[in-house]
C-alpha cells in the first residue's frame, strides 16, 4: 500500500515535472539551437546556441562554447538560422483608424484605439516583426502619443513594451490643408502652447485660482509629481515662473507639446516632399525637439538628404524605394535608388514594411541590398537602426547577451524569397509556430472548396469564414478584389499622358 | 465768298470726295511707301513701295515709280501682308462638330459661317485677314473646312479641305466609335468605297487636315495619309518631333498652336524643329473667347523660343496661304494678288508692335485707336 | 571584334537613355540561364552580333568593352502587361469586336514601354482592354527599340482577346431608365456573366453557321483562325467559376489554342485545366491575395499548376511599383514550392510558347534575338536586381557603372 502510494506520488510528480518542463513561459528557460546565428552587431556564429532566462538572453555563442542548462527545451536545430526580431519603427496599422479630424490633438493616445486582435499583428508574427511602434497617421497637423508594442497578447497592456512613446506631426498637408495653412498651423500650435503657459503663469502671480479649479472639476491628478511646480527646462524656447505651476494644472490639451519642447518626447515627423524636410527641421529646432526627431519619409525626399544629414536626425523610409519622376520635357521616367542616396550623404534610415505580407521588412530589407545597399546596412535598417529610433537600442534589434530574447527562427537566409519564419520566440516564449498557423497554409496552398478535395471536418468550415475576415482586414484603399491596381490605375494615368503632349 | 475760302472749301471738298471714294472698294487707285516691307515668302525690301488698284495689287518693290499726284501713304514702320490662320473656330461656337455622330463626310462648315459675328471683326483688328474655319476635334470625320476673308467680304473657299480627327477628343463614349481602331476602320472603310468628298480627297483634289494630339496619334495619321497618298496637313502635333523623318516623307504639312504661357518648351522646340527640317507649318488662331492677339502670341513664344524669324514670318503669311490653299489670292504682296495688307508701328513678330492700319482687298477696314 | 561605335539619332527620337546603335556584345557573367537546358556556370559568356545571339558558352571571351555582371537569364516576356489600358485602346461600339487591332491603337511612345524595358520585360503581348466580351487582336511587340511598329513588332494579330468573368458586366449600363430613350449602346451590353457567355458563344455560332452557309460575317476569318488552332485565344478569368467557363467553352468549340489569363483560383481546378489542354497566365501577387472578382490567389498556385504538367506564365501587368514587376513575381510563386527552374521557363519559353514566337525569343541560344537580362546576383530574389538590359542587341539599361 505504501509502495503503491509512493509510486503513483512518484508518477504524479513526474507528470507536474513534464507539465513543467514542457511549457515555455516568461519565466522559464529556453535554449535555441542554429546552424547560423546573425547577430547583426557582429559576427555570424554557426552551429550555435542561444540561452534565454526570465526573457532575456543569458548567454550566446557557438555550442561548443556556451552551456546549455539541462532543464531548458530547444527549439530550432541545424538547418535553421536565429535572427534578431525584426522592428517596425513606425506604422498605422493595428489601428481603427490612422487620424482624427481635428488638426491639433496630441492629448490622443493609440492605448485607446489598438485592436490586439488586428489581423496585422498576426502577420508580423508570421513575418517575424517583433517590435512594433504603432503612431497615428499623417492625416494631421499634430497627432497623439504613440506606443511600442509586441505582436502578442490579449490586452494593449500585456502587448505595450514602451507606453506614452511618439507623437506624430506632420510637415506634409493634412487633407484639405495647403502646405501654407499647414505651416502656419504647425507654428500656431506652439504659438498656443506659449501663450497657455504664459496665461497659467500670470494668472498663478495674480493670485488666480481658475487653472486648478478646472484641473479639479477635470478631475486630473493633482498629487505627488503632478502637485509640484518644475522650472521649464526647454532649449529653444522658455516661459519664465513655469515652476510656480504644478504640472498637473497644464490644460491636457497642451501638456503633450509641453513634454515635446521640453526633450521628453520621441517625435515622428512626416514629410512628403523635400520641401516639407525644410519646414520640419526648422519647427523642429524653433522649438527644441530636433534631437528627438526621427523623419518618416515618402520617395520624393531623396532630394533634401544633404539638409537631413546636416541635421544628424535618423529617417524612416516608407513607400517604394525607387522614387519615379517624369523628366516634362522629353516624357521619359528617371528613376532613383532612395536608400542608397541617404547611404551616401550619411543619413542613418530605418525601412518600413509596406501594406503587404508580400512586402514586409525582410523584403524591404532585400530590395535595399538589390538597390546597392550593403547587406550589413540593410540588416540594420530592419533591426538596429529602428530599435535605436525607438529608444530600445540596448533591449533589442541584435542578438547579444543581456538583450530581449526577442529571437526569429528561419528556415534560411533572412533575405531569401523562399525562406519562412519557423518560430517567434517573444521574451523567451515561443509565441508563433508556423507548422501551427493555419491561417498561413492557407494562403500557401488556399482552402479546399468542399466537394473538389476531401474535407477535414470542422476545421474546413471555420477556414472558410477566414477568408471574409482578411478581405475585411486589407487596406482601405485596397478593396477587395475589385478595381485593384492595373486596370484602374492605368486608365486615369492613360488619360493623363496625353495632357503633358501639349 | 471770300476766295481764299472757295479754294479752302474747294480742296477740302476734294480731299473728302477723294477719300470718300477712297473708301469705295475696288474703285480706289493708291500707293504706300513704306520704310520696310515683308513680302511674306520670307524676303522683305527696305524703303520700297506698294501699288494698289482696284483691290489688287499691281507692283511691289523698291523699283515702283509713284507718278507725281498719286495719293500715297507714307508709313515709317513695316508692310506686311495680312496675317492667315490655317485652323480656329472663330465665329462657330458649337457649330463646328455634332455630338450626336462622329462622323460628318458631306458636312460643310460653311453652311455655318456667319459673317457678321463678332469673332472676325475682333481677330481682324489685330492683323488676321483670311483664316481657315476648320470642323471640330471631336469629330472622326468633321466635313469640309472653309476659308474666309475676316472683313466678311468673301469666302475664299467653300470647301477647302476635308478635316479628319485622330485624337481622343472625337471617341466618345456614348456613340461609336470610341476606340483608335474604331475610328481607323471607319475612316479605311470611306477609302475603301469612296464617294463624295472622300472620292474628291482620294483623288487628290480635296487636301486633308488631321487633328492629332500625341505621338502616337501623329504617327497613325502619317501613317495613314502616306499608305493612302493623301495630301494635306496635321493640326496640333505638339511633339511632332519624334517623327520628324516619316513626317518630312509623307509631305504634309503642319498647322500648330495656339499656345499660351504654359505651352510646353518641349512643344516650342519641335515648332522650331519643323522650321529647321524643312516642313511647311502655319498657325491656328486662338479661341475667340481668349481677350488676346489670336496668332501673334503663338509666334513669339516661338520665336523666343528660337524659330527662325524668317520662317516666322513664312507661316504668318505666304506658307499658310500655300497650306490654307489660297495661295493664288493671298499670302504674299505680288502683283495679282488681293491688296489684303497691314501697317504695323513696329516688327509684327514684336509683341509691343501693333496694326496702325488694315486694308482688305485695298479698303482700309480698321485704324489703329489713339 | 568588338566595336563600341556611339551614334547618336539627331533626329528621330529623343528619349533619355542614350540612343545606342551598337547591337554587337560580348557578355560576362558568373551563371547563364540559358532556359534552354541547365544553365552554364562557374563563368559564361554571350556573343551577340547585329541584334542577334551568335554563341554562347563555358568560359571567357571578350576584353574590356564587355558587359559584366552576375548572372543572365533571356528578356522576360509579359504576356499581360497591360500597357494600353486606356478607353480608346478598344472599340465599345460593339461587344464583339473580332477584327479590332492592337497595332491601330497601340501608343508606342508611352514612357510605360520604358518602364518595362528597364525592369527586364523585353517583349509583351499587347491586348485591348477587356471592356468588350471579344476585344480584338492583340499584338506581340518588343519594348524598346525605334516607335515604329515595323521596327518593335514581334507578332502582329497574335491573339484574339476575349473575357470572361465581371470585367466586360461593369462597362455596362443597366437598362433601368424611368423617362427618356436609352442614353448609349452600353445599355445593351451584358450586365451579368451569364450574359457575357452567351455574347462570346453567340459570336462563335454565328461565325460557324455563316462559314457553313456561306455568308459573309464581319471577323469571320479570325474566328476561323481561332478554331483552326493556327491563332490562340486568350480570355480573362480570374475566380473559378470563369475558369471552368473558360475550360468549357474551349471544349465546347474545340479551341485548340486557349490561354487562360488572370486565373488566380486555377490551383482549384488543376484536373479541369490539365485536360482541357488549356494553358494559364497567373497574375501579379496580390496584398491580401484577393484578386480581383474576390478570386483567391495562393502563393503555390504556380507549383499546383507545374505538378499538374499544366503551362503557365507569370505576369506583371504593368505595375506602377518598381518591386511589383515581373522581374519580381517568380519569388512569390518560388515560396510557394515552384523550383527555380519552373519560374525562369514561367517567365521566358512558357509565354513564348503559348504565342508562337518561340523561334525567335525565350531562351539564349544562337540564332534567336539578342533580348537579354543582366543581373547583380540570383535572378528573381528581391537581394537581386536588373542591372542591365538589351532589347534586339541595343542596350536600353547600361549595367556598365557611369563615371
Amino acid at each position: 500500500m505504501k509502495a503503491a502510494m509512493s509510486i503513483k506520488r512518484v508518477l504524479s510528480c513526474s507528470l507536474v515535472l513534464v507539465a513543467v518542463v514542457g511549457s515555455a513561459t516568461a519565466s522559464e528557460k529556453l535554449v535555441i539551437e542554429a546552424g547560423r546565428i546573425i547577430t547583426v552587431q557582429g559576427p555570424e556564429i554557426a552551429d550555435g546556441v542561444i540561452v534565454i532566462e526570465d526573457g532575456r538572453i543569458t548567454a550566446i555563442g557557438p555550442a561548443s562554447e556556451v552551456e546549455k542548462p539541462w532543464d531548458a527545451p530547444v527549439l530550432g536545430g541545424p538547418e535553421f538560422t536565429a535572427f534578431p526580431g525584426f522592428i517596425e519603427a513606425n506604422t498605422t496599422r493595428g489601428l481603427d483608424r490612422a487620424n482624427e479630424s481635428v488638426d491639433v490633438a496630441p492629448f490622443l493616445d493609440v492605448r485607446d484605439s489598438l485592436d490586439p486582435i488586428n489581423f496585422f499583428f498576426e502577420d508580423c508574427k508570421r513575418w517575424g516583426i517583433t517590435t512594433i511602434s504603432v503612431q497615428q497617421g499623417s492625416d494631421c497637423v499634430i497627432g497623439g502619443r504613440g506606443r511600442v508594442v509586441k505582436p502578442h497578447g490579449d490586452t494593449v497592456e500585456e502587448m505595450t513594451v514602451r507606453p506614452s512613446f511618439g507623437l506624430v506631426l506632420s510637415a506634409s498637408p493634412k487633407r484639405g490643408k495647403s502646405r501654407a495653412t499647414q505651416s502656419q498651423a504647425l507654428r500656431q500650435a506652439f504659438t498656443d502652447l506659449r501663450e497657455h503657459l504664459e496665461q497659467l503663469v500670470q494668472e498663478k502671480r495674480d493670485g488666480n485660482d481658475r487653472a486648478r479649479r478646472e484641473a479639479l472639476y477635470q478631475g486630473r491628478d493633482l498629487e505627488g509629481e503632478r502637485g509640484k511646480g518644475r522650472a521649464m527646462t526647454a532649449t529653444a524656447w522658455k516661459v519664465d515662473g513655469l515652476e510656480l505651476v504644478p504640472r498637473g494644472q497644464v490644460d491636457e490639451k497642451q501638456e503633450p507639446l509641453l513634454d515635446l519642447v521640453e526633450g521628453r518626447v520621441a517625435a515622428f515627423f512626416h514629410c512628403s516632399q523635400p520641401m516639407d524636410v525644410h519646414r520640419a527641421l526648422e519647427i523642429a529646432r524653433d522649438n527644441g525637439f530636433l534631437a528627438r526627431t526621427t523623419l518618416i519619409l515618402e520617395p520624393a525626399c531623396w532630394k533634401a538628404a544633404d539638409v537631413i544629414a546636416e541635421a544628424g536626425v535618423p529617417v524612416v523610409l516608407t513607400g517604394d524605394l525607387t522614387h519615379t519622376e517624369r523628366e516634362p520635357l522629353t516624357g521619359e521616367e528617371l528613376e532613383t535608388f532612395v536608400p542608397t542616396v541617404y547611404r551616401d550623404a550619411g543619413v542613418r534610415f530605418a525601412l518600413s514594411s509596406e501594406n503587404s505580407s508580400t512586402q514586409s521588412l525582410w523584403y524591404q530589407a532585400a530590395l535595399a541590398v538589390g538597390g546597392g545597399v550593403s547587406r550589413q546596412t540593410a540588416l540594420e535598417a530592419v533591426t538596429r537602426v529602428p530599435a535605436e529610433i525607438l529608444g530600445l537600442g540596448d533591449r533589442v534589434g541584435a542578438l547579444a547577451e543581456g538583450m530581449d530574447g526577442n529571437v526569429v527562427i528561419l528556415t534560411g537566409d533572412p533575405l531569401s524569397s523562399t525562406t519562412w519564419v519557423d518560430t517567434v520566440v517573444l521574451e523567451g516564449e515561443a509565441v508563433y509556430r508556423r507548422d501551427e498557423d493555419v491561417r498561413n497554409r492557407h494562403l500557401l496552398e488556399g482552402i479546399a472548396q468542399p466537394g473538389t478535395q476531401p474535407a477535414a471536418g470542422s476545421s474546413d468550415v471555420a477556414a472558410e469564414a477566414e477568408p471574409e475576415s482578411e478581405a475585411a482586414m486589407a487596406e482601405p484603399d485596397e478593396a477587395s478584389g475589385e478595381e485593384t491596381g492595373p486596370d484602374s490605375g492605368e486608365e486615369a494615368s492613360n488619360e493623363e499622358e496625353e495632357d503633358t503632349e501639349q | 465768298m471770300k476766295p481764299w475760302n472757295t479754294l479752302a472749301l474747294a480742296l477740302a471738298a476734294t480731299f473728302l470726295s477723294e477719300v470718300a471714294e477712297g473708301q469705295k472698294a475696288g474703285v480706289d487707285e493708291f500707293y504706300v511707301r513704306s520704310a520696310r516691307i515683308y513680302l511674306g515668302d520670307g524676303r522683305e525690301v527696305e524703303d520700297g513701295v506698294l501699288y494698289v488698284r482696284d483691290g489688287v495689287i499691281q507692283s511691289v518693290g523698291r523699283g515702283v515709280a509713284v507718278p507725281s499726284g498719286k495719293r500715297t501713304l507714307q508709313h515709317d514702320g513695316v508692310l506686311t501682308p495680312g496675317i492667315i490662320s490655317c485652323a480656329s473656330n472663330l465665329g462657330l461656337a458649337g457649330e463646328s462638330g455634332d455630338s450626336a455622330r462622329a462622323d460628318l463626310s458631306e458636312g460643310r462648315l460653311a453652311d455655318a459661317y456667319q459673317p457678321s459675328h463678332t469673332d472676325y471683326a475682333h481677330a481682324l483688328e489685330f492683323g488676321v485677314t483670311t483664316t481657315v474655319l476648320t470642323p471640330s476635334i471631336s469629330s472622326v470625320v468633321g466635313g469640309s473646312a472653309v476659308v474666309v476673308k475676316t472683313d466678311g467680304s468673301e469666302v475664299l473657299d467653300r470647301d477647302s479641305h476635308l478635316v479628319v480627327s485622330f485624337s481622343t477628343p472625337a471617341l466618345q463614349a456614348d456613340r461609336a466609335p470610341t476606340g483608335y481602331a474604331g475610328a481607323l476602320a471607319l475612316l479605311e472603310e470611306h477609302l475603301a468605297s469612296p464617294t463624295g468628298v472622300w472620292a474628291e480627297a482620294e483623288a487628290g483634289r480635296l487636301p486633308l487636315m488631321m487633328h492629332a494630339g500625341p505621338r502616337h496619334e501623329v504617327a497613325r495619321a502619317i501613317a495613314f495619309a502616306t499608305q493612302h497618298g493623301l495630301q494635306g496637313s496635321l493640326i496640333g502635333a505638339a511633339w511632332a518631333d519624334d517623327v520628324l523623318e516619316s513626317l518630312r516623307a509623307s509631305g504634309l504639312s503642319v498647322v500648330v498652336g495656339p499656345f499660351r504661357t504654359g505651352t510646353s518648351p518641349r512643344t516650342l522646340d519641335t515648332v522650331v524643329s519643323l522650321a529647321e527640317a524643312g516642313i511647311p507649318f502655319a498657325f491656328a488662331a486662338e479661341d475667340s473667347r481668349v481677350p488676346t492677339d489670336p496668332v501673334r502670341f503663338s509666334v513669339a513664344l516661338c520665336v523666343r523660343r528660337g524659330l527662325d524669324e524668317s520662317a516666322a514670318r513664312k507661316a504668318l503669311f505666304g506658307g499658310a496661304a500655300l497650306i490654307a490653299g489660297v495661295a493664288d489670292r493671298v499670302g504674299t504682296l505680288e502683283r495679282g494678288k488681293d491688296a489684303d495688307f497691314i501697317l504695323w508701328d513696329g516688327d509684327p513678330l514684336d509683341l509691343t508692335s501693333s496694326p496702325r492700319a488694315i486694308y482688305v482687298k485695298g479698303r482700309l477696314v480698321t485704324q489703329e485707336k489713339h | 571584334m568588338i566595336s563600341v561605335g556611339w551614334t547618336l539619332l539627331a533626329l528621330t527620337t529623343s528619349a533619355a537613355l542614350p540612343q545606342e546603335e551598337e547591337t554587337t556584345w560580348v557578355i560576362r557573367a558568373q551563371t547563364v540561364y540559358t532556359a534552354a537546358g541547365d544553365p552554364i556556370e562557374d563563368g559564361a559568356f554571350i556573343e551577340v552580333e547585329d541584334g542577334i545571339i551568335e554563341g554562347v558558352g563555358s568560359g571567357s571571351r571578350g576584353g574590356d568593352g564587355a558587359l559584366e555582371c552576375f548572372a543572365v537569364t533571356p528578356g522576360l516576356i509579359d504576356l499581360s502587361v497591360r500597357i494600353a489600358s486606356s478607353r480608346w485602346s478598344v472599340e465599345e461600339s460593339d461587344e464583339v469586336q473580332l477584327a479590332a487591332r492592337m497595332a491601330d491603337a497601340v501608343d508606342l511612345f508611352s514612357y510605360r514601354w520604358g518602364r518595362e524595358a528597364r525592369s527586364g520585360v523585353t517583349s509583351a503581348l499587347v491586348s485591348p482592354p477587356d471592356n468588350n466580351v471579344l476585344g480584338g487582336l492583340g499584338i506581340a511587340l518588343k519594348t524598346a527599340g525605334e516607335p515604329t511598329l515595323e521596327a518593335r513588332l514581334l507578332r502582329d494579330d497574335a491573339v484574339l482577346r476575349g473575357s470572361f468573368g465581371d470585367y466586360p458586366a461593369r462597362h455596362s449600363t443597366p437598362n433601368r431608365l424611368a423617362v427618356g430613350p436609352p442614353r448609349d449602346f452600353r445599355t445593351r451590353r451584358p450586365a451579368t456573366r451569364m450574359a457575357t457567355e452567351w455574347v462570346m458563344r453567340d459570336a462563335f455560332y454565328k461565325g460557324i453557321a455563316a462559314k457553313r452557309s456561306g455568308t459573309a460575317y464581319d471577323g469571320a476569318e479570325v474566328l476561323e483562325s481561332v478554331l483552326s488552332g493556327e491563332r490562340p485565344m486568350i480570355v480573362q478569368a480570374w475566380a473559378t467559376q470563369d475558369i471552368r467557363t473558360a475550360a468549357f467553352f474551349k471544349a465546347e468549340f474545340s479551341i485548340p489554342r486557349m490561354i487562360i489569363d488572370g486565373a488566380a483560383e486555377a490551383w482549384r481546378e488543376p484536373e479541369l485545366l490539365r485536360s482541357s489542354g488549356a494553358s494559364v497566365v497567373l497574375p501579379p501577387m496580390v496584398f491580401g491575395q484577393r484578386a480581383r472578382d474576390n478570386a483567391f490567389y495562393t502563393l503555390s498556385c504556380a507549383k499546383t499548376l507545374h505538378d499538374a504538367g499544366i503551362p503557365f506564365a507569370l505576369s506583371g501587368h504593368g505595375a506602377e511599383r518598381s518591386d511589383e514587376r515581373l522581374a519580381y513575381q517568380p519569388a512569390h510563386a518560388m515560396r510557394g514550392g515552384l523550383p527555380f527552374e519552373a519560374a525562369l521557363e514561367a517567365v521566358t519559353m512558357a509565354p513564348a510558347r503559348m504565342i508562337g514566337v518561340e523561334d525567335r525569343v525565350g531562351s539564349i541560344e544562337a540564332g534567336k534575338d539578342a533580348d537579354l537580362v543582366l543581373w547583380s546576383g540570383r535572378p528573381f530574389e528581391p537581394s537581386s536586381r536588373v542591372v542591365g538590359v538589351l532589347v534586339s542587341g541595343r542596350l536600353v539599361l547600361d549595367p556598365r557603372p557611369t563615371e
